[in-house]
């Protein structure tokens, strides 16, 4: 419909037919919502095949008082003695006590580390396992690069983008978690909050399972 | 042959602000410990291994902004080493030609994040650049860890990135000593707590004609930073 002259607006029916569509669009997009923020499903099947490399889906779940946010694992880096990548994810604590993640471990790995990167003066750094990652009572931890991030080494085989990644996570208060990492390029990965992808309804995360 | 990655013991809570008597020993004892850690990782032992033209360095401050940082211009010589790539060429740090350009990393293979995530990121910036910039601009890998770094491995690692990078394997003292030329104070590797840590740079350096360096960039800058600035440069004939 043209838009009209001064003095006439959209007759009402076309306002009611729009407003429908809204309204059915957000009711289809909301289960896609809820499942990125759910913690105990079987999120069965296979998650939507990203139509590009560009930003497949990272994950979300909930351990126990911890919620984890868009964790992924970088693509792997070939050595001559096997393949390594980095692991990412922002955790978050409502717990009024500290809950740190304590173990990270992964059947496509030999063996799975918890890192720091820390400066050691005069623009170098250097990278230290470290036994746990504290998320602070009612605070948040951001595993990034050039932060702490999870290493992962003897990769089973090389990570593309576009391939899954499982890991299983261990926290402190015992609840344990296996995500089904999306792998993303290590391009621009150091580029601040990724938030967005998980704020749009780009389909499902992976399958999420919750073990007590 | 990778050596042990050997987790270090549990460490009481980092960070804890409880007011307990008992916990802020631990915190107080943790916060030393983590000190005297970073201390050691610096090279600022008093035996040192600091040599003292870190003392000129530039400072370049606490947290830089990703991006470029472009530097007073800089006279005096340039570090004299000269390096076997692993191509079997001879590299000096002098070889930057009129109108080119050198983006200079010092790091290791063994690394997941950091290392890795700059090459990839430099591979995709000078991947984008023309055809007349990028003939004109060169990447330099220097292995901090020329233990395990072997030529077979630096070739493996860098050519997953970008099979124009040049790598360089050189003895760790006088990688060093080039580094903290350009103000980066990597150390040679060591073995904290049962874990062989190795360093790497914080910054990639750019190198104008004659190896003096024009500025740097943090590590992690954006792709289209790095070649934005790298075609800026060049075209001001830099």
């Amino acid at each position: 419909m043209r838009s009209s002259g001064p003095g006439q607006g959209r007759p009402p029916d076309v306002r009611l037919s729009r407003a429908v569509v809204a309204l059915v669009a957000g009711i289809a997009f909301a289960p896609g919502l809820a499942g990125c923020a759910g913690s105990s499903q079987h999120a069965g099947g296979h998650p939507a095949p990203s139509a590009s490399a560009s930003a497949p889906a990272a994950v979300s779940a909930e351990a126990g008082t911890i919620h984890i946010d868009t964790a992924y694992a970088a693509t792997s880096v070939r050595s001559d003695d096997g393949s390594m990548t980095a692991v990412y994810m922002s955790l978050t604590n409502s717990a009024g006590t500290q809950v740190s993640l304590v173990s990270a471990t992964s059947s496509l790995a030999t063996s799975v580390e918890l890192h720091n990167t820390v400066d050691t003066g005069n623009n170098a750094e250097t990278m230290t396992a470290v036994a746990r990652i504290p998320v602070p009572a009612r605070g948040a931890v951001k595993l990034t690069p050039g932060g702490y991030h999870i290493m992962a080494m003897g990769l089973a085989h090389p990570l593309h983008v576009g391939d899954r990644m499982p890991l299983t996570l261990r926290f402190s208060d015992h609840h344990t978690i296996h995500l089904d990492l999306p792998v993303r390029s290590r391009v621009d990965s150091g580029q601040g909050d990724d938030m967005g992808d998980m704020k749009g309804m780009k389909g499902m995360p992976g399958m999420v399972l919750v073990v007590r | 042959m990778a050596l042990p990655h050997t987790p270090i013991p549990p460490v009481q809570r980092l960070g804890a602000r409880s007011p307990r008597p008992t916990r802020l020993l631990a915190g107080a004892v943790l916060a030393l410990a983590l000190s005297l850690g970073t201390a050691g990782c610096g090279g600022s032992d008093a035996s040192s291994s600091a040599p003292a033209v870190m003392q000129q360095t530039p400072d370049y401050g606490g947290h830089a902004q990703h991006g470029f940082v472009a530097l007073p211009r800089q006279a005096g010589t340039v570090p004299a080493q000269q390096f076997t790539t692993m191509a079997g060429h001879t590299w000096t740090f002098d070889s930057v030609k009129p109108r080119e350009l050198t983006l200079l990393y010092y790091g290791y293979t063994h690394c997941p994040d950091i290392c890795p995530t700059t090459m990839a990121d430099l591979a995709a910036a000078v991947g984008s650049l023309s055809t007349s910039d990028r003939t004109r601009t060169s990447v330099v890998f220097i292995s901090t860890d020329p233990h395990r770094d072997t030529i077979k491995q630096l070739r493996l690692w860098l050519g997953q990135f970008d099979h124009s990078f040049i790598g360089i394997r050189a003895p760790i003292q006088q990688v060093v000593t080039t580094a903290h030329h350009y103000g980066i104070g990597v150390t040679p590797p060591k073995v904290v707590h049962g874990q062989y840590q190795v360093t790497h740079g914080a910054q990639v350096a750019v190198l104008g004609p004659g190896g003096h360096q024009l500025g740097y960039f943090k590590t992690l800058t954006a792709s289209h930073d790095y070649a934005a600035e790298v075609h800026g440069l060049l075209a001001e004939g830099k």
